[in-house]
């Protein structure tokens, strides 16, 4: 395992650990300000999974209005609906094996059924092959390790979206052609997605072997478990909208590179294979905008609603004392 | 050892936060169906729904071309718990200023 | 020595690059910058301590703190240290576990947000694309931390305590929000250090986009008077956000003893200390970023910089000699200086921010904007400690009043003409000219025909 993957690793176990314990205690704490107390934890942790997927919005908004204001109002509650002098507020539950062991069912048939799922069964790149030759090569984009579908039809990954510009370019061989050692990347793009998408320049970016020219060679190498494998690995990409292309570099020097996918290859207009988004921000502000317009409207009334409600429910009624 | 590495999180991302998020919403259920005290099963509810949360945005990142709709609707979701919960604990505190306690099982008597 | 160090605080997102370099490495990094952060807030805060004081002093006509260290300046080390060595007294009636973790929750809502302030040109402890929602999400988890404080104390006054203070909170971030949404309506970025670099140019009005004009390109004047209001909205917020007078009711000495900390002693009680001065300081470093310009500098160039402050102190002595007041002479010197700060960018064509010693990569740049960025910040917790020990306090009810009937409608007044004026410049012009005319009007008649207070009531004998 690379080290980068024993950190992230060693950062979610802790948080999962967590959120169990937190869930658990919310279950079955007998005080119920520990357990209100206890799902912060959880919520804080659900958070903390919102971050590790690179949903940095919905972590704030978990975080904001969750913790910030549904957590408070639960604790206001709790204090308003007990006498608050006895610090030890008991919180009864009845126990029943029967409800327990319902429980434990559901759980087991929920683990049976993730565990036992193939869930990225749809997730098998593309294989395109290459020209001359009977080989195939399968070319995929991934992030975070989700890889990535690629369109049949034209070869080259199509409809990705990278948050924050970090992602891996692959291409796999199980069985290569003979003489080629290594695979030529070029990425073209980076232009802001607002303007004219036929525009496009190269681009260099820091950290990467790109840097100054336009394309990079990679020579494959085994890994474990998939074969051959060449990755071109992006950081620091700035939004926009990109390309990218694929040729085989043989390691004669003057044979020229066997190119196997070209950008652009799709229909005419479709200037981009992929776009680089800075966070969840802007892909979440266009949706609400635009599919999603009805549902955030009437979200807005109902909230309304439910203040205004609320305000009249809790109100103190002038009724006689018990 | 080096077997092990093969369900662990990063190569089995989506599984992985499914059973963390099946085991919360266990235990949400959990707590409807045990406690006595209302604010405690709006708790639970509130467990089970950061457990389907949790789901929406798994499916969102890690299923191939599966855009961002499980992100959005988790907005949505977020928000109208915020609305639910507070309309609820209006509800509680007023069966707390009638009944003078919040236990459910002896809010039995309508009004009237 | 400065590159090396600005080299390595430019890489250290790749230090804590996940994906290269031994795993050690990256937490430790992590713990690294963690720790550096939390002791420089624990100095900062103690020496803001020890500020307070010598301001609540000077302004009582005394000297405050005076024995420990020359003028009293080594005050703060004694306080931490007497706080460090008292009895940890916990009382018999607490929920220990609440009671141990709530300081903790405080302080690390603090520190977490002062990992994503703009420190300098470009960078910040942690960047992220949703900087300011990610500030303003974990402040609202310091609201938990009160809580479990108030509540696990075992005390009624605690709790009342707590439960006014998180009330006052959570109400106060409505109108606090509305304006941050205001402004990011003219920035259009969640980024920090996006929105710091979008104040080197850009005129009031929306009049041009790409004029360097120093002081007047900052949020501020962006919409004067809508964004000048929205400071004031703002920087109210910020005073009701960090519990400080005049809106201290859950921490007032003659009203609860001390609110929710009442029964913390020692290190603990400490921690809800600094965690409050580290709170002013992420409140004020946020007023700065929006409102104020962040790191980068007031001044256009050397000359600019020469005519601000030497005039300043001409002026000043001038005006000294002239009444033999203080007042008439700082008065006079902080005129001339913002009147020499907003006539620069007239005076002068600049082509770039004025970073002395380099271009704006440079370490001498990063140097420059950290110390602008804490002046700016640190001027506006001076202005909270100033407001502190002159205004009197207010009460429960008129505070809810004053956040829910005038402040909330007011921050949406200025989204709204923020918003129009974001879209077209005539009528951004039109609305702040309006605006303009009617607050000149008002003062007009505030100064010229002041309302006489209504004539005390007749005694009535008892």
């Amino acid at each position: 395992m690379s080290s980068g993957e024993i950190v992230v690793n060693l950062l979610f176990y802790v948080f999962a650990i967590v959120a169990i314990g937190g869930a658990v205690a919310v279950a079955a704490s007998q005080n119920i300000v520990r357990s209100a107390f206890s799902l912060l934890a959880v919520l804080f942790s659900a958070a903390a999974f919102y971050a590790f997927m690179r949903a940095d919005f919905v972590f704030a908004a978990q975080v904001l209005i969750y913790v910030g204001g549904i957590l408070v109002l639960i604790i206001f509650a709790i204090m308003l609906t007990h006498r608050i002098t006895d610090v030890q507020v008991s919180n009864e539950s009845s126990h029943g094996p029967a409800s327990m062991f319902a429980c434990l069912c559901v759980l087991f048939s929920l683990v049976v059924v993730i565990a036992t799922y193939k869930w990225t069964r749809s997730e098998r790149p593309v294989d395109v092959t290459v020209p001359g030759t009977k080989a195939t090569v399968s070319l995929g984009m991934l992030q975070a390790d989700a890889q990535y579908a690629a369109d049949r039809g034209t070869g080259v990954p199509r409809d990705g979206m990278l948050i924050d510009g970090r992602g891996w370019l692959v291409v796999r061989a199980p069985d290569l052609p003979a003489g080629v050692v290594a695979a030529r990347f070029h990425v073209e793009g980076g232009t802001p997605v607002k303007e004219k998408e036929s525009a496009t320049k190269a681009w260099t970016w820091k950290t990467q072997p790109l840097r100054g020219a336009d394309h990079a060679d990679v020579v494959f190498d085994e890994r474990r478990g998939v074969g051959r494998e060449a990755r071109l690995e992006l950081t620091g990409l700035p939004a926009g909208r990109y390309r990218w292309g694929v040729s085989l570099v043989s390691e004669k020097s003057d044979v020229k590179p066997t190119e196997i996918a070209r950008f652009g290859a799709a229909g005419a207009g479709e200037a981009s294979d992929f776009r680089v988004e800075a966070g969840l921000s802007r892909p979440i502000g266009m949706a609400l905008m635009g599919p999603y317009l009805l549902p955030f409207e009437v979200v807005s009334v109902l909230l309304l609603a439910a203040l205004i409600g609320a305000a009249f429910l809790a109100r103190k009624e002038v009724k006689e004392q018990r | 050892m080096n077997d092990l590495h093969q369900f662990m999180f990063t190569r089995r991302p989506l599984e992985t936060l499914l059973v963390v998020s099946a085991i919360i919403f266990v235990a949400g259920l959990y707590t409807i169906m045990t406690r006595k005290n209302a604010v405690s099963i709006l708790m639970g509810v509130e467990l089970v729904l950061n457990a389907a949360n949790i789901n929406f945005v798994a499916f969102a990142t890690f299923v191939p071309r599966a855009g961002l709709h499980g992100s959005v609707f988790v907005l949505f979701v977020i928000v109208l718990a915020a609305a639910e919960a507070a309309v609820a604990l209006a509800i509680i505190i007023g069966i707390y200023q009638n009944f003078g306690r919040v236990d459910v099982d002896q809010a039995d008597v309508m009004k009237g | 020595m400065i590159e090396a160090v600005t080299k390595a605080l430019e890489n250290v997102h790749s230090w804590a690059d996940l994906y290269n370099g031994p795993w050690w490495l990256a937490l430790l990094a992590i713990g690294g910058v963690c720790f550096l952060l939390a002791n420089f807030i624990a100095i900062y805060a103690g020496v803001n301590t020890l500020l307070e004081r010598k301001i609540a002093g000077h302004m009582q006509s005394r000297v405050g703190p005076y024995q420990v260290g020359p003028h009293g300046s080594l005050q703060w080390v004694a306080d931490a240290l007497k706080l460090l060595f008292k009895e940890d007294v916990i009382p018999k009636d607490t929920d220990k576990l609440l009671f141990r973790l709530a300081p903790y929750i405080v302080f690390g809502g603090s520190l977490a947000a002062w990992c994503a302030l703009p420190l300098t040109v470009g960078w910040s402890p942690a960047s992220m694309n949703i900087g300011i929602l990610y500030v303003l999400a974990v402040s609202s988890a310091v609201v938990l931390g009160l809580l479990m404080a108030g509540w696990s104390s075992g005390s009624k006054w605690s709790l009342f305590g707590a439960m006014r203070g998180a009330a006052q909170i959570v109400s106060y971030e409505v109108p606090v929000g509305i304006i941050i949404v205001a402004m990011l309506l003219i920035y259009g970025t969640l980024d920090m250090t996006k929105i710091t670099q979008l104040q080197e140019r850009g005129a009031p009005f929306g009049l041009s986009d790409s004029w360097y004009g120093g002081v007047l390109s900052w949020g501020v004047f962006r919409h004067a008077p809508f964004t000048i209001i929205a400071f004031l909205v703002y920087y109210t917020g910020a005073l009701a956000e960090t519990n400080r007078t005049p809106f201290d009711i859950p921490e007032a000495e003659s009203e609860l003893v001390a609110g929710y900390h009442t029964e913390y002693s020692g290190m603990r009680f400490s921690f809800f200390f600094l965690a409050e001065y580290a709170n002013m300081f992420v409140v004020s470093a946020i007023a700065t970023t929006f409102f104020l310009g962040g790191c980068l500098p007031p001044f256009m160039n050397h000359a600019h910089a020469m005519m601000v402050v030497g005039g300043a102190v001409v002026v000043g002595g001038l005006a000294w000699g002239a009444t033999r007041k203080m007042e008439t002479a700082a008065g006079a010197a902080t005129l001339w200086a913002m009147a020499a700060m907003a006539a620069g960018p007239f005076l002068w064509h600049s082509t770039g921010v004025f970073w002395a010693g380099g271009g704006p990569d440079s370490p001498a740049a990063k140097v420059q904007g950290v110390i602008w960025f804490f002046v700016k910040a640190f001027s506006l917790v001076l202005l909270m400690m100033w407001l502190r020990w002159t205004l009197p306090r207010y009460r429960v009810d008129q505070l809810m009043d004053l956040c829910w009937k005038k402040l909330t409608p007011l921050a949406f007044l200025c989204m709204f003409a923020i918003g129009v004026g974001e879209v077209s410049r005539v009528a951004s012009i039109l609305l702040c000219g309006t605006a303009a005319v009617l607050i000149g009007a008002i003062l007009v008649k505030e100064v010229l025909a002041p309302e006489k207070a209504p004539p005390p009531l007749p005694r009535v004998n008892p």
